[in-house]
């Protein structure tokens, strides 16, 4: 008689789920690439559940990933965050910010969180040739893009609305 | 490349009047929706071009939000057309006269 166990049966399912199929080295790559993006990013207590999200969303496999979005362990996050804050500096201002002693506490903390998010987005994929224009819509106009954004919502609520096919005996 | 302002003007000119002209000459309404959609872009084309000129990043920023709220409206126009098909059976704007008054 085959011993069955729910639970062990369960997690197998799960542990197959999560890596969402054979792995190729194209599958393996993009697991990476979407791993090492999301781990630079300046979001700490979200990578885990967005790399999740993400992975089964689109089929990639999850256990990958994540093991690459650990890329901001606390070996390598100093380095990761110090690029990040200057790679954000930079584009704002120009110039690499200068680590002395003349910026206060209170001033580091906040320019720091202003330059990392602006620079993670960047050390992630390395990539900031439009970054002019990504700079000046995500500073200006953040609060239009956030409208836009509501209003594409709206859209899409409404076109399937209207694009619905009512069930037997409802009334259009 | 460098593509001189005015022939981008001009480029834009002529996309409009093609789309003016769609719009008032056919009667499909995916190709009328069509028309607008180009002399939307026409316009997109020439606030990039003067954006380019005035070397200022903020008509570029202003295409971005038109192209958001265009496909918004896409969105919801080609919604409208599935369902004016589905009651009339057809796309021709000269059948869906409903509210005429």
């Amino acid at each position: 008689v085959a011993r069955f166990s729910p639970l062990k049966e369960e997690a197998r399912r799960a542990w197959r789920e999560l890596r969402g199929g054979a792995l190729s080295p194209a599958r393996a790559a993009a697991a990476v690439a979407i791993g090492l993006f999301i781990g630079s990013q300046p979001i700490f207590g979200c990578h885990t559940p967005l790399i999740l999200v993400l992975c089964l969303w689109f089929g990639l496999d999850g256990a990958i990933a994540w093991i690459a979005s650990n890329v901001s362990n606390p070996f390598f996050a100093p380095a990761l965050l110090t690029a990040e804050v200057q790679v954000g500096a930079y584009l704002r201002t120009g110039s690499l910010l200068r680590l002395d002693q003349e910026i206060g506490r209170a001033d580091a903390l906040s320019k720091f969180a202003g330059f990392m998010f602006l620079g993670a987005p960047v050390v992630g994929p390395a990539f900031g040739s439009p970054a002019a224009v990504g700079e000046v819509l995500f500073s200006d106009y953040v609060l239009p893009f956030e409208v836009t954004s509501l209003l594409l919502l709206v859209a899409m609520v409404g076109a399937i609305v209207l694009t619905r096919r009512p069930k037997e005996g409802e009334a259009r | 490349v460098n593509v001189p302002t005015p022939s981008l003007v001009g480029l834009s000119a002529v996309l409009f009047g093609l789309g003016v002209l769609g719009v008032l000459v056919r009667r499909n309404a995916i190709v009328m929706f069509m028309s607008v959609e180009l002399m939307l872009n026409a316009a997109n084309l020439a606030l990039i071009g003067f954006a380019r000129q005035r070397a200022d990043l903020d008509g570029q920023i202003f295409v971005f939000f038109i192209i958001g709220v265009a496909a918004a409206e896409v969105a919801v126009g080609l919604a409208l057309i599935v369902a004016i098909f589905r009651t009339k059976h057809s796309i021709d704007v000269d059948q869906v006269s409903g509210l005429k008054g």
